[in-house]
């Protein structure tokens, strides 16, 4: 036997033992450090572990990360975290060859004639000083649900505390402002109540315009893992295609794009009729309410009476017209929430937040769990997923949306700046009360020229990719990048479809190549520590930003000093001593994350959403906040919110208790909103739908995962799925190419007939992950009205046959 | 090339599952553990990229196989990834 050999039988054991403990759910089988002990002892001593949270998705899974010689070389499911048990999805397992592309940028580079030339770090600070230099509040960040918490904190205090400028937004704008506006809405907080133990419980789980069995297949394969173990667990998905999800549902719904807002009028008109709503939950807890004149965020109040006649023209056979889903089906759903012996969670994603009436769906669907009483017990909760590792620890809470501040608070409210003001020691009147621009406005507004009143002149893009998922990217980019005087500084791990727009770009160090933590779907704040150096002179996004702050201290931008003359980002050691962090070489001689978390933590006590200190989450697999610390060093996290049996901040006595509620009273709100039609529907010239959205491969942009092999062969190219009887009419079989037109643009794509999902006649299914093939030059910026997210989900598009066979745009 | 550990949820369908399990079993690069509630662990042990490639779709394909998990991956001998295309 030789040692190749030798060493990979030794391995197969241990990655048998690994499979065989994940597959009999024994976690007990782990070491103290969530490791298979097995596992530990056949790779090595020369191979070091450390946990760390996955960096795709936003379900939180934890990895046990195999260091050897400043390499990833293994990685494993950790046996101790909640969320994945052991186990990981396709992504989680690449995420360790996703640091290792051959073409992972590696210095600074500024754009000369045309071209990206080599430039030192040195001079892309003084680059970006002169930027902000040229007007602060014309310069803009936009970041990402993939900023860690301590990045995103430093950048939202760049700008508002340093710049004085709110034009600080997040592509979470793209994805789940929806979520955060209907939650506001309905319970005057944002995020979920319930948490992944709910999916343990549930005797109904409802996926709304979601597809789990793709996007977060850990959490599905939890369910899917309840059923192998003999539990009835009744699976409906009610979507607008057939999906991996769809074949392991008992009852598939499908309706027409946007009337997902009548089924849920259809359920809540049931439950009144039936007489099975909860009177004595929503006696206790609830008040109604319905739009106002002109529509606000948080209406008019309603009266009950008020509420019940409004629902009344919602009858299943009138849902049946609006929707297409069979009237039986909307009496099936009527009559499960009108059950008080089962317990029903409802899940979704993009299919309800990417939609131009999100906030109105996403307020309809905790409405309907509201008036049946379906909330607040494990297995009772209306739950939004994200699709970033920290849409929610960084996004929502950090609150690096144009509007807000740290910790759920709102630039608007004075006293709510002044709290900022404190926590960061800035002179009084610093941080402006205006909101800034949201992310479609802050590129409109780079796409207009100074003399037609376009403001902003330089965007800085940290963590995200516009150039491909920036919706009808004729109008909101290509203007920009035409203009001279238009300037876009982009942070990245690799080239993407924005780094060729970029006219500086600067490398960055990605995942476990420096410290961060992110926070979850379920409020779960997690840790890591860096592991491995980052390629060539790529350096942390967190250094980035204070390096720049740095640089402008220096040139003696007032922003960036505080009211004692300090520089905004001042840090000490044990010592007292101060510490450079500006210089590179200095960055990792403090825990800069644990400085800035620290200091962040104040916030988090604002609005009950606590946070414990740094070292706790050192420990753990992550928290979820509300953490109190219920005696000296011992502190608790929060897995029912609202609920008196777990959340510490419900009054004494009861039961439920909704304590922001936007009406004063601890009540949430219940929603009456009336269908509409969404703003663009097939008609004669453009005869189908367009719907666009991931596929399990790939995450989200494709920017990492089409450079790891495996994934990039198992779904090489973007294509459009098509209905076998629409192919047959247009006399196209797989593979052909077909032409895509929408009013704002075309693209010619291969042609998939019952391939991964299968969509209804009249309606095709495009991913976005391809960044040779953009389909948002084609998708459609309208948006809902309170969050401002787009809908990439509905559009009327013409699809017509090609004689060529290259796809492209 | 990397050694993976993986665990397999199998159709509920007979006919599907006993389908999926043959093939399993007549791959020499798969080795079959010890189900358990429905899940079947295996490890997966490839000579080059075209057979990862290989084995890989097909079990993606597979009609038993509902879910694929991974529990472990071991690729400390792969170099550095090339770009696709």
């Amino acid at each position: 036997m030789t040692i190749d050999t030798d060493r990979r039988t030794f391995l197969k054991i241990g990655a048998m033992a690994a499979a065989t403990a994940a597959a009999a759910g024994t976690p007990s089988d782990a070491d103290a450090t969530g490791l298979d002990p097995e596992l530990r002892k056949r790779m090595g001593a020369g191979v070091t572990w450390d946990k760390a949270p996955c960096r795709f998705c936003g379900t939180g899974c934890h990895v046990q990360v195999g260091v050897k010689n400043d390499k990833v070389v293994a990685i494993a499911g950790d046996k101790l975290a909640d969320v994945n048990k052991g186990l990981l999805c396709v992504k989680g397992y690449h995420v360790g060859l996703a640091l290792y592309g051959e073409d992972r940028l590696r210095q600074p580079m500024l754009r000369v004639n045309g071209e990206l030339q080599p430039i030192s770090w040195d001079k892309a600070l003084d680059i970006i000083a002169e930027r902000v230099e040229l007007d602060p509040k014309g310069f803009a960040y936009y970041g990402s649900g993939q900023w860690t918490i301590p990045e995103g904190y430093a950048a939202q205090k760049f700008m508002k505390g340093g710049l004085t400028s709110n034009h600080i937004d997040p592509n979470a704008r793209l994805c789940m402002a929806s979520a955060v506006t209907g939650f506001l809405a309905a319970y005057g907080v944002d995020e979920p109540a319930g948490c992944y133990e709910d999916l343990d419980k549930a005797d109904v789980v409802i996926m709304w315009g979601n597809n789990p069995a793709e996007m977060h297949p850990v959490l599905f394969s939890r369910i899917i893992d309840r059923r192998s173990r003999g539990q009835e667990v009744t699976l409906i998905d009610i979507g607008t295609r057939r999906t991996r999800t769809t074949a392991h549902c008992q009852h598939y719904l499908e309706f027409k794009p946007q009337s997902d807002l009548a089924i849920a009028n259809g359920i809540a008109h049931l439950l009144l009729a039936n007489g099975t709503w909860d009177k004595e939950f929503v006696d206790a807890n609830c008040s109604f309410r319905t739009d106002s004149e002109p529509r606000g965020l948080f209406g008019d109040a309603m009266s009950f009476e008020d509420y019940k006649a409004a629902m009344a023209e919602y009858t299943p056979e009138r849902v049946e017209q609006i929707s297409g889903v069979p009237a039986k089906d909307i009496r099936m759903l009527g009559d499960l929430f009108g059950r008080k012996d089962i317990r029903i969670t409802s899940l979704w994603c993009m299919g309800m937040n990417q939609h131009t009436e999100g906030t109105a769906i996403n307020t309809l669907v905790h409405g309907i769990h509201l008036l049946s009483g379906h909330f607040g017990k494990p297995g009772d909760a209306p739950t939004s997923l994200t699709g970033q590792p920290s849409a929610c620890g960084t996004a929502r809470e950090v609150g690096t949306l144009a509007h807000l501040l740290p910790g759920g608070r709102l630039v608007a409210k004075e006293p709510h700046r002044k709290d900022a003001e404190e926590y960061w020691n800035l002179p009084a009147g610093r941080i402006d009360g205006k909101p800034g621009f949201h992310t479609l406005k802050m590129f409109e507004d780079w796409c207009t020229p100074k003399s037609k009143g376009g403001s902003i002149h330089t965007i800085w893009v940290q963590v995200t990719n516009p150039g491909q998922t920036m919706p009808n990217r004729n109008k909101l980019l290509e203007p920009g990048v035409k203009d001279p005087n238009k300037f876009m500084i982009v942070s990245e791990v690799y080239p993407t479809a924005t780094t060729e727009i970029a006219d500086l770009v600067l490398p960055s160090a990605m995942w476990v190549e420096k410290n961060g933590m992110f926070g979850n779907s379920e409020r779960r704040t997690q840790q890591w520590f860096r592991m491995v150096k980052p390629p060539g002179d790529a350096r942390d996004d967190c250094w980035q930003t204070i390096a720049v702050a740095k640089r402008l201290f220096d040139r003696g931008f007032a922003g960036m000093k505080d009211k004692d003359g300090k520089f905004l980002f001042h840090i000490e050691d044990d010592s007292g001593k101060a510490v450079p962090i500006w210089n590179w070489s200095n960055y990792y001689d403090v825990n800069v994350d644990k400085h800035l978390f620290e200091e962040y933590r104040l916030f988090s006590r604002l609005k009950h959403k606590d946070l414990a200190p740094y070292d706790e989450y050192v420990k753990a697999r992550g928290m979820r906040w509300p953490v109190v610390e219920t005696e000296p060093g011992v502190w608790r996290e929060t897995k029912f919110r609202f609920s008196g049996f777990d959340d510490p901040y419900v009054a004494e006595g009861r039961a439920i208790d909704f304590y922001h509620s936007t009406t004063g009273d601890s009540r949430a709100q219940i929603w009456f909103r009336k269908y509409t039609d969404p703003p663009e529907m097939p008609d004669a010239e453009y005869p189908m739908w367009l719907c666009t959205g991931r596929v399990l491969e790939h995450w989200h942009s494709g920017t990492m995962t089409r450079r790891v092999p495996q994934l990039a062969r198992a779904m090489p190219q973007g294509y459009v799925e098509l209905n076998r009887d629409d192919a047959a009419e247009l006399s196209v079989d797989n593979g052909e190419v077909v032409r895509l037109t929408t009013r704002r643009g075309t693209l010619d794509l291969p042609v998939w007939i019952d391939g991964r999902g299968a969509p209804p006649r009249g309606s095709v299914f495009v991913p976005f992950f391809d960044e040779r093939l953009l389909i948002n030059f084609l998708t459609l910026d309208a948006h809902d009205p309170f969050s401002k997210q787009p809908d990439y989900k509905k559009c009327a598009v013409k699809v017509s046959k090609l004689s060529k066979t290259t796809a492209g745009r | 090339m990397p050694v993976l550990g993986a665990v397999l949820t199998l159709s509920d369908q007979v006919e599907l599952r006993s389908a999926a399990l043959a093939y399993l079993a007549g791959e020499p690069r798969i080795e079959l553990g010890i189900a358990a509630r429905g899940r079947q662990p295996i490890v997966l042990s490839t000579d080059s990229r075209a057979q990862d490639k290989a084995l890989w779709r097909s079990l993606e394909t597979l009609g038993g196989i509902t879910h694929i998990e991974l529990a472990f991956a071991d690729f400390s001998d792969l170099q550095n990834e090339e770009t696709p295309s």
